[in-house]
Parts: structure tokens; C-alpha cells; sequence
């Protein structure tokens, strides 16, 4: 009995590979007590690694181990936000309660699965990588959020989170199943080539028409809406960015957003790229909806965190509109403003997670107050993520935006172009009020002080955690302070010089220039 | 026995355990009709793959199988965890996070 | 004759499902699970995927319902009432499960792939569902998606640690 081992491209495959070795370091690292505060180092030192990897990459373009996987500029892109999200995330961790709870090698080692799930996700290039790549991505999640052991928030949040994600996920297999039956192939260019027939008209429109077939794309849509949170499967998402420890609030919030809409785009566009008149009216519904619900929703919300999970859905629904056109100008855009909105949300979680430890309070706007004058350095990286978010120049959000919107009108989607803008006005009312608070004065009695009087603190402000993590001097620490220094710094640098960005998108963009225009 | 036959039954196993997700309140059961959901689609696949005679999709149903251990195991931690604390064990009582 | 065991296996397993979701005792909930799943391997046999069969026996209703057996009896669980749910979830729930059922079996009826309506491809060779045949797939096609399944075992494994380990781990980590 012999086989044939697929050639593998080592090179190619060297982030994974980088990742990998982490993650089993990291577990073993675990076992021994003495060492393991060189979790947080060997992490960074992995994500690092990868980063380099990939960047060494960066002109790939090929299939790797016989045609699971496709390496070309989404991959490099996205994989890149996800890994920055990560190190930012394991900065953000350094001193949580959470992470203290579980011990912090073990706490990295699920951070690195997820990581490498997301690595994995940005390449597949057929049905089953595309599953196990979306279920490793997840399920370190799922138990991450659930990480506060001794808060019952995080512990809620972390089963809702996996009930509904699970949902989600055997939608999506029901759905791959079908599309796997009615084209014939587990490879994405061959369904392709399997949805074409012979090649005539008459079997295309058999085919592409198929209700079994459309049966197969919309239930792969509502187990893909589940994990990026587009309305109207966005219902778990307010309510386990709130519970989730913050630094894993943070990295869901941009890191499964980055790695789920690379395989939106490589799955839409090249699997199903066939039946595009089918699905973009269907997509466009849900983006549309998604950004009425997301910014809707946010206008009501005193917390912080509920507040960006809501604002993360109106987002998603923009930024859906980069894979409805269809064009490489679409995925240069969705790219771009992904990398706007890495930055951006990084910045205002730093600073919330900085604000947390510090006054122990959760993330209540109100408690804000102040911030302006008593920690300008915690003060101003949020205001300019909130004016980012918002898309007010010069920062790269409005850039982002304006990308998007050109995108939608060379592409005849005017119309969501114009809701797009609507969605930005209403947002504004959202995130200038968090600016306001941040510079308005405190009020005389409410303001919180350095040192915390555990037994009257109001269980009401949930998501808080009283007293034993406070950290006094939160605000001065360079691994809170840094990340959001840096990622207000590249939004605003972005914003104005918007070069590097673009010519970055346009990396992803051009990967499919085999498929589309 | 043709395939339609395979795929219905498919459908109403997946709804079942839709309806069992949507319904139950004790998270061990509503972890089992999670199970009840993938079994389906596992099911589905078979199906198509006996259909074209291809055994790629035998292939997915294990991994399928892999990947419903994994999440079995990780909210069954969960569930122990909540049980550990204390917590009330009815996703009906979980409003600490409705707001 | 497989019309008999497909009818055989196909009550068994909805009455399994069916007793899955109505028991209200969880632990028959697990046991009603474990009946489910033996049926199914029976119709796994029936499509031809024997080695599928086999592991799903031993692995799922092996090794995974041991796992719930055991947390089913440690955390016990609610005896709750059948329908106690909030009222709307109760009519919209199973209203909306039928309209997905009846969307995918018009969709499977209607459709016009004509291979539906056959007993399956005539092109199998000998060794379909065969443990060879699917190991050679997976060492050859499909090697990506095997090491990221045994990763992820990993993961899950570590998870599971964190989240139900011993009160003394944790003092030790904080």
C-alpha cells in the first residue's frame, strides 16, 4: 500500500508552521511553574515570527499541499491584521484577571490556536480546510471568553458565544454539504468549474439556478453572518463583547471580522463567482439591514462595550459591501478599511482596558468623564479612534469609507453607497457622545478614585470587576499605553497619507485577478 | 433506496435539533441537540458523496466528527465551571446579560 | 431489502432525536442521544461508509457520550417543565424549524439533479469507504485539514483544562 505525499512548499508554509511551534511551546511551557511568566514573551515572540513570514511571502501566489490551501495577497494582508490583533490582544492581557485565573500560558496557547485558525482560514481554498480552519479559529474563542472564571459574565457569555457559534457552524456545514452535492467538487476553482456544466448556457442556468444549490449559498451565508455578526444573526454579539474579558473583546472584535471576510471573498469570489447575480442582492439585503440594525442600536447603549459591538455590526455591514461588487477594487477597499478598522477599535479597547483596571468600574460612558484632563495620554487615543469609527477626516476611517463608497458606485450599487453615508451621519451621534464625555468635567461625586470601596460598588455596571485586579496605575503602563498610542498614530498617519495603505489593499485585490475584473 | 430519500431525512434530523436548540434550557441538552445538528449535516454529506462516488466527502464527515468532539468538550467545561460556581444552570436565567 | 433497514434506521433515529428534545429528564436526554446515534451508523452503512460507521460508534457514541454521561450525572440538571420556555420562542421556535424543513425537502424534491433520484453512482470501485481508501485521501489530499483536526483536538484539550481544572491550579496560577 503506497501513497503519494503532496509536494509541500515549506516556504510557503512557514507562518503556519511559525505558529504552530508556538502554540505547542506554549503548552508546554504551561506544565512548569518556574517558567511560566515567559508566556507573554514566547507569544509575541511567535506572533513576531509569523509576521515576518509572511512578509517574506509577500509576492506568493501559488496552491499549496495539492490545492487545500491558496496562498496569495488576501492571505498576506489579512493574516497580517490578525497577527497584529493577536499581539496586540497579548499585550492588552498582561496583568487581566483572566489571564491571571488560568494561568497565562495556557490562556496564550488558546490565543494562538485561534491565531492559527485564522492563518488558516485567510488560505483555504477548499470545503474541508475551510471548516476545520473556521472551528479552530472558534473554539479557542468560545473558551476565552469564558476565561473570568470567577465573574459569571464571562462564563455566560463564553457558553452563549459557543451555543450560537455552533449554530452557525452546522448551518454552514448543512450548506457546504449541499454545495459540495450540486457541484461536485471540494476544491473552491473546481465547484467553480463544476457550477459551469459543459459550458452551455442551458446547463449553466440549470445548474446556477438550482434550488438545492441556492438552498446550499444561503445557508453558508447565515453560518457566515453568525461569525462576523450581520444582522440579523448579530444577536449574541452586544451581550458577549460585554461579558468576554476585555483584550478578548478586543481581538474578536477585529481579528474574526479580518480572517472570516477573507474567506468570504475567496469563497464568494472564486467558488461562487458563477452565480453572482444570484447572491449580491441577497448579501446587499443583509449588509443594508446590518447597518441600520448596528447603528440604530448603538444610539441606546451606556456601555462601552455593548456600544462597539453594536458599531462592529454596522461595520461589518460596510464592509460586506466590498464583496458585494464583486470587482478587485471592492476587496482593495473591504481590505484597506479592515486594516483602518484594525487599528482604530485597537486603540479605543487599549484605552478601555487601561480605564478598567484603573478605576475598576466597567465600561460605563458616563464613568469617562475626566479622562480628558486628569490622563491625556488615555484621552486622546480614544477620541481620534472614536472620530475614525465615525469616518471624520483626515483619518483613515474616512478614507476607508470613501474607498468603499467609490467601489459601490463604479459598480452600479449607488444605492449602498448612500446608506452607507446614512449609517456614517446617525454614527456620528454615538461616537461623538463617547468624545464628550471623555472631555466633559467629572462630576463632583461620581468620579472614581484611585483606591476602591469594594463593598458599595453597584453590581448594576456589569462587565466590572470589583476589586482584587484593579490596577492603580493602569494608565502608565507601557503595554496598555503603547498599543493605543500606536494605533491612533496609524490611523491618523494613514488617514493623511494614505499610500502605503492603499498599495497594501491593492496586494489582495490583485490575487484574484484570475477570477474577476 | 435513492439519495432524496437520505437527503429529507437529513433535513428533518437538522430541524429537529434546530427545534431542540431553540426550545431547551438546560445547556447539557441544548449541547445535545447541537449534536443532533452537525449528525445531520454529517449525514447529508454521505449522502452526496455516495451519490457521486466521490469519498472526499467521507473524509469531511470525519473531521466533522473531530470537530463536534472538540466543541462538546469545551462547553461541557463550561457547563462544569458554571456548576462549580454555583451558577444557575437555565440559559432562561442568563438575562444578567440582556440590556 | 435496504428499503426495510432504511425505514429501520430512519425511525430509530428521529425517534432518538425526537426523544432527544421532548425528555425532560436530561440524563434519558443523553441515553436517547446514544440510541440516535447507533441508528445513524446503521444508515451510514447503508450509503456505504463503513468506516465512518465504525468510528462514529466508537468515537461518538463511544467516547463522547461517556463525556456527557458523566457531566450529565455530575451537574444533574434541571427537571424542567416541557413547556416552559418564553411563550413567543415556543410558537415562533418550532414554526420556524417546520419552514426550514419544508424550504429543504421542496429544494431536494425540486431539484433537477437528476443523480437524486438514482441509487448513487455506478463508478465506485471496490474499496470505497474502505479505512485504506480514506487514509490514502488523507495523507494525500487532504493532509492540511488532518493536522489542523489533531491541532485542534489540542486546543480543546487545553481549553477543557482551564475551564473545569482543580481550585488548586488556580491558586497557583493568581
Amino acid at each position: 500500500m503506497t501513497f503519494d505525499s503532496p509536494s509541500i512548499d515549506y516556504a510557503a508554509l512557514s507562518p503556519i508552521i511559525a505558529l504552530t511551534a508556538g502554540l505547542v511551546v506554549l503548552v508546554l511551557v504551561a506544565v512548569f511553574d518556574s517558567i511560566k511568566r515567559f508566556g507573554s514573551p514566547i507569544a509575541l515572540l511567535t506572533l513576531a515570527v509569523t509576521a515576518g513570514c509572511l512578509i517574506w511571502q509577500w509576492d506568493t501566489n501559488t496552491d499549496l499541499v495539492a490545492g487545500s490551501l491558496h496562498f496569495d495577497g488576501i492571505t498576506v494582508t489579512l493574516s497580517l491584521l490578525c497577527v497584529v490583533s493577536a499581539a496586540v490582544a497579548v499585550l492588552l492581557s498582561i496583568g487581566d484577571p483572566a489571564e491571571k485565573q488560568t494561568g497565562r500560558s495556557d490562556y496564550l496557547a488558546l490565543l494562538m490556536g485561534s491565531v492559527l485558525g485564522m492563518v488558516m482560514l485567510t488560505q483555504a481554498n477548499n470545503i474541508i480546510t475551510f471548516f476545520v480552519a473556521l472551528e479552530l479559529l472558534s473554539i479557542p474563542l468560545y473558551a476565552l471568553c469564558a476565561t473570568n472564571l470567577r465573574k459569571r459574565d464571562s462564563l455566560e457569555s463564553g457558553l452563549k458565544y459557543l451555543i450560537i457559534g455552533s449554530v452557525g457552524s452546522a448551518t454552514l456545514l448543512y450548506g457546504l454539504a449541499l454545495i459540495y452535492g450540486t457541484s461536485g467538487a471540494m476544491e473552491f476553482p473546481q465547484i467553480a468549474a463544476g457550477y459551469l456544466g459543459d459550458g452551455t448556457p442551458d446547463s449553466i442556468n440549470k445548474l446556477v439556478g438550482d434550488p438545492l444549490t441556492l438552498v446550499g449559498i444561503g445557508m453558508v451565508t447565515v453560518g457566515l453572518a453568525f461569525k462576523v455578526s450581520i444582522a440579523p444573526f448579530h444577536q449574541w454579539t452586544p451581550d458577549v463583547y460585554q461579558g468576554a474579558p476585555t483584550p478578548i473583546t478586543a481581538f474578536m472584535a477585529v481579528a474574526t471580522k479580518a480572517a472570516v471576510f477573507a474567506i468570504f471573498i475567496r469563497f464568494f469570489l472564486v467558488a461562487l463567482i458563477g452565480m453572482v447575480d444570484g447572491w449580491d442582492v441577497m448579501l446587499a439585503a443583509l449588509a443594508a439591514f446590518s447597518m441600520v440594525v448596528g447603528n440604530v442600536g448603538a444610539l441606546a447603549q451606556t456601555s462601552l462595550k455593548r456600544m462597539l459591538g453594536y458599531s462592529g455590526i454596522a461595520q461589518a455591514g460596510y464592509m460586506l459591501c466590498g464583496v458585494i461588487v464583486a470587482t478587485q477594487d471592492g476587496i482593495s477597499a473591504l481590505v484597506f478599511y479592515l486594516a483602518a478598522y484594525v487599528a482604530m477599535n485597537l486603540a479605543a479597547f487599549a484605552v478601555l482596558v487601561a480605564h478598567e483596571r484603573r478605576t475598576g468600574f466597567s465600561d460605563d460612558i458616563s464613568s469617562l468623564r475626566g479622562l480628558g484632563r486628569s490622563k491625556p495620554l488615555l484621552a486622546w487615543p480614544l477620541t481620534i479612534a472614536m472620530l475614525a469609527l465615525a469616518g471624520l477626516p483626515p483619518t483613515a476611517g474616512f478614507i476607508g469609507k470613501l474607498y468603499l463608497i467609490e467601489a459601490l458606485v463604479d459598480a452600479d450599487w449607488t444605492w449602498l453607497g448612500v446608506m452607507i453615508a446614512i449609517g456614517t451621519m446617525i454614527s456620528l451621534v454615538y461616537y461623538l457622545r463617547v468624545v464628550a464625555a471623555v472631555w466633559m468635567s467629572p462630576e463632583a461625586e461620581a468620579s472614581p478614585t484611585d483606591e476602591i470601596d469594594t463593598s458599595g460598588l453597584p453590581p448594576a455596571v456589569a462587565g466590572g470587576s470589583a476589586g482584587d485586579f484593579t490596577d492603580g496605575q493602569a494608565h502608565r503602563r507601557w503595554y496598555l499605553v503603547l498599543p493605543a498610542v500606536i494605533g491612533a498614530a496609524a490611523t491618523i498617519f494613514f488617514g493623511v497619507v494614505p499610500q502605503p495603505l492603499v498599495e497594501f489593499a491593492q496586494q489582495a485585490g490583485n490575487a484574484l485577478s484570475a477570477y474577476i475584473s | 433506496m435513492d439519495i432524496e430519500w437520505y437527503l429529507v431525512l437529513s433535513a428533518l434530523l437538522f430541524t429537529i435539533g434546530f427545534t431542540g436548540v431553540l426550545i431547551r434550557r438546560n445547556p447539557v441538552v441544548i449541547l445535545l441537540c447541537l449534536e443532533l445538528m452537525l449528525s445531520a449535516g454529517a449525514l447529508a454529506m454521505l449522502a452526496f458523496s455516495r451519490m457521486l462516488g466521490d469519498q472526499d466527502g467521507q473524509v469531511m464527515v470525519l473531521i466533522v466528527l473531530v470537530v463536534a468532539a472538540c466543541e462538546v468538550v469545551v462547553g461541557l467545561g463550561i457547563v462544569v465551571a458554571m456548576f462549580r460556581r454555583r451558577l444557575p444552570l437555565d440559559v432562561d436565567d442568563m438575562k444578567e446579560l440582556k440590556g | 431489502m435496504t428499503e426495510v433497514a432504511f425505514f429501520v434506521g430512519a425511525i430509530g433515529a428521529i425517534g432518538g432525536a425526537i426523544a432527544v428534545v421532548a425528555m425532560r429528564n436530561p440524563f434519558y436526554s443523553v441515553l436517547a442521544l446514544v440510541v440516535h446515534l447507533v441508528f445513524l451508523a446503521g444508515i451510514f452503512l447503508l450509503l456505504r461508509a463503513q468506516f465512518i460507521a465504525a468510528a462514529q460508534i466508537v468515537v461518538y457514541a463511544g467516547a463522547v457520550m461517556v463525556i456527557y454521561v458523566f457531566v450529565a450525572a455530575y451537574v444533574g440538571g434541571i427537571e424542567e417543565p416541557m413547556f416552559d420556555s418564553s411563550p413567543m420562542l415556543r410558537i415562533v421556535g418550532p414554526i420556524l424549524a417546520v419552514a426550514l424543513f419544508v424550504e429543504i425537502s421542496i429544494a431536494v424534491l425540486g431539484s433537477s439533479l437528476t443523480a437524486l433520484g438514482t441509487d448513487g453512482s455506478d463508478k465506485i470501485q471496490g474499496g470505497f469507504g474502505t479505512p485504506e481508501a480514506i487514509g490514502k485521501l488523507m495523507l494525500e489530499d487532504f493532509l492540511i485539514a488532518f493536522e489542523a483536526a489533531s491541532l485542534l483536538l489540542l486546543v480543546a484539550a487545553v481549553a477543557a483544562i482551564i475551564l473545569a481544572g482543580r481550585k488548586k491550579a488556580q491558586k497557583e496560577a493568581a
